[in-house]
């Protein structure tokens, strides 16, 4: 399909999908805000009360944050990894969605345990900090301070570490970000009450750091793709030979992901560290938190 | 690049461990994080069992629930004044109005035009008042007479806050006979549950009839709310209560959250007691902190008799501008789960919230409309409540 055909037929899909999508996670948060409920006409109480804990459409912002943040990350610090491994077109295009969907759901039920880890249980009914629809909310503001590291190293870094073979520079990458991130929040509330007007602490009605947070990837989005960098890095357009090089360079890098038993023996060993990893996370966050005074 | 079979290959085994770390994290985190399995990290819930003392029974009445009488009105002041996290002493309402006009007061300009007049001279302070502040005519206020009727039959009244108005709350004393209480100091302290300006700016009515009256705030006061307390012509003992339980007499103590509020505030108290062969009741000003937080934490605090929630007087803070949200649904819902038996909200609990609570068959007593309360849904300005006791 020729433009601008092609371009108009993305634009009208995305708007019918996204409808669909509004009336699957939104439609019974609005339709419980009237009175008395719209039973039939909304699905009322919400079919996610009983999993999420709440009737708020807070849960579906929190993991479509997380999708959000997910889709960034792999398509920037990831680099599509691990989905170009797979080589058939339409294969790697299903498997990267549901792979992305599934991976945000992880980072949804494990921010949303890490405050439970930390506040304790959420209680339904109580308010803010202490109730299921502020913490769920909560795990969306906290999915894009992952976002801000994870764009910075691609935007101004050049996806630093580029040395190693693919994965490993995935890891390093992925664990700089994580790190960035949890700096960034708790700067983050150790500080805005100083400029942003709200009140101390994490539980304040208007404490929203995803507005400041997404402001500041807008400006850098604006700098990386309609300025070049411009100051900081000045654009010189690759020439025929450069391009057909970083193709090949690019290929090589897959090729040399297959499987060999010195491969098998590394994940098997990483796979156990991950879960050790996990487990050991669980742990410290309870004492980190009472360690870092954030007040 | 490739490798003769079954010889070992680091930078494979390497590009493997990343994949294989990559990949079990995102499962453990995926699988265990939101399991079952995950409440065994829960630390368990140990109960404090403090002992308050019980007391007979406890008498509510209500001096005033209408804190102001037009929410379009309240909220255009708010928006106008630069939205819910500003100052509350900057919107230049009654009575620190400077006629500088909406959202460009101080607390000291405003106090400035009237502070000689206080607490004697109330009547020429609200003239000030009345053309100096934005919107006079809506400021109303929040405040309940507790009486307490000891174990052995002695009965002791406490009066929880002291509204807005000067002269709303004024009209409200009278009504209720308050003003002849104070002055014969049959009420031993006045207990102020926050800073904000519906239930501590009216303070110099009380203070007018009984100056010397000892006054509990809750720890968190700024420096305008702490000042005007001297301002506003008290000369009897303060007490700063901190964050947590503080038992006033037998059956009776108070309780301190260490929140933030809207309109710049901090902390809130409310008071527990503790009724012989009924339960615990709470009676509450605004509840910003959360009515399921507040029977929460008695039940992590306190012991009470029969290991029952009895009673609820009070302010819920559930949608005190008749808006609504799911998640005060979540809180409808779930306060049934608690198992209070007799329920007399009122304030910003919303008269909405209290049809719900209504609906899904909560106890809830029902109000007579009068002195301008504007629904029979829930009790309002002059009906009583009685828990132990009928009233
Ligand atoms: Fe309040
Ligand atoms: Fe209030």
């Amino acid at each position: 399909m020729k433009q601008p055909g092609k371009g108009i037929s993305i634009l009208v899909m995305t708007f019918f999908l996204s409808t669909v999508i509004y009336f699957m996670t939104m439609h019974s948060h609005m339709g419980i805000l009237y009175y008395p409920w719209q039973y039939f006409r909304s699905v009322a109480p919400p079919y996610w009360e009983q999993f999420a804990n709440t009737v708020s459409g807070n849960f579906h912002v929190a993991w479509i944050m997380c999708c959000t943040v997910m889709a960034w990350i792999v398509e920037t610090i990831w680099e599509r990894f691990p989905f170009k491994l797979i080589k058939t077109d339409w294969l790697r295009r299903v498997t990267a969605f549901f792979g992305i969907i599934a991976m945000a759901w992880a980072m949804l039920f494990f921010l949303y345990f890490a405050q439970e880890l930390t506040w304790g249980p959420a209680i339904r009914g109580t308010r803010l900090i202490n109730a299921p629809d502020w913490r769920w909310l909560h795990v969306g503001e906290m999915a894009v301070f992952f976002l801000v590291p994870a764009i910075f190293i691609t935007f101004y870094c050049g996806n630093w570490p580029r040395r190693f073979s693919l994965p490993v520079n995935v890891l390093i990458r992925t664990a700089i970000t994580i790190a960035a991130a949890i700096l960034l929040y708790i700067v983050y509330y150790k500080t805005s009450h100083d400029f942003l007007g709200t009140q101390k602490g994490f539980m304040h009605e208007s404490q929203f750091p995803m507005i400041p947070t997404i402001w500041l990837i807008n400006i850098w989005l604006v700098h990386h793709w309609f300025m070049d960098n411009w100051p900081a890095w000045k654009m010189i357009p690759k020439t025929a030979d450069e391009i057909v090089q970083d193709h090949a360079a690019e290929k090589a890098k897959l090729a040399e992901i297959r499987w060999s038993p010195s491969l098998g023996w590394g994940m098997g060993v990483g796979a156990v560290c991950g879960v050790v990893v996990y487990f050991i996370t669980l742990n410290i966050l309870p004492w980190a938190y009472k360690s870092i005074i954030i007040k | 690049m490739s490798e003769e079979k079954g010889k070992f290959n680091r930078r494979d085994f390497f590009k493997g461990a990343a994949m294989g770390v990559l990949g079990s994290t995102a499962l453990g985190m995926g699988l265990y994080s939101y399991s079952p399995w995950r409440k065994s990290h829960f630390p368990e819930v140990k109960r404090k069992m403090k002992d308050i003392g019980a007391c007979k029974s406890i008498k509510v009445t209500n001096i005033s629930e209408t804190s102001w009488f037009k929410n379009a009105t309240l909220m255009g002041d708010i928006k106008g004044a630069g939205g819910l996290l500003v100052n509350q002493y900057s919107y230049n309402w009654p009575p620190f109005g400077d006629g500088t006009g909406l959202g460009k007061g101080t607390y000291e300009k405003g106090i400035a035009k009237i502070k000689h007049l206080l607490p004697n001279n109330l009547e020429e302070a609200l003239a000030v008042t009345e053309r100096l502040s934005v919107s006079p005519e809506n400021a109303g206020g929040f405040a309940a007479l507790v009486e307490v009727e000891e174990l052995n039959g002695k009965k002791r009244k406490f009066l929880l806050d002291s509204g807005w108005s000067y002269k709303w709350m004024d009209e409200c004393f009278k009504r209720e006979g308050i003003d002849q209480m104070l002055k014969n100091r049959e009420i031993e302290a006045l207990i102020i549950s926050h800073e904000h300006f519906d239930h501590y700016w009216g303070v110099p009515v009380t203070y007018k009839y009984d100056p010397a009256i000892t006054t509990y705030i809750p720890d968190g006061f700024y420096p305008e709310g702490l000042q005007y307390l001297k301002d506003a012509g008290h000369k009897g003992k303060v007490v700063k209560v901190k964050p947590g339980l503080n038992t006033i007499i037998p059956g009776l103590a108070t309780f301190v959250f260490a929140v933030p509020i809207i309109c710049r505030v901090y902390g809130e108290q409310a008071i527990y007691a503790n009724v012989k062969d009924h339960g615990l009741v709470s009676v509450t000003g605004c509840c910003h902190f959360g009515i399921i937080q507040f029977a929460e934490t008695a039940f992590r605090e306190i012991g009470y008799e029969k290991n029952q929630l009895y009673g609820i007087y009070g302010g819920l803070h559930i949608s005190p501008f008749e808006d609504w949200d799911p998640k005060y649904d979540d809180l409808v819902i779930s306060l049934g789960k608690y198992g209070f038996q007799k329920i007399g909200c009122n304030h910003c609990t919303g008269v909405l919230c209290a049809k719900k609570f209504i609906e899904r068959g909560y106890p809830v007593q029902k109000g007579t409309a009068r002195y301008r309360t504007p629904d029979s849904a829930y009790l309002g300005n002059g009906d009583k409540i009685g828990f132990g006791i009928e009233v």
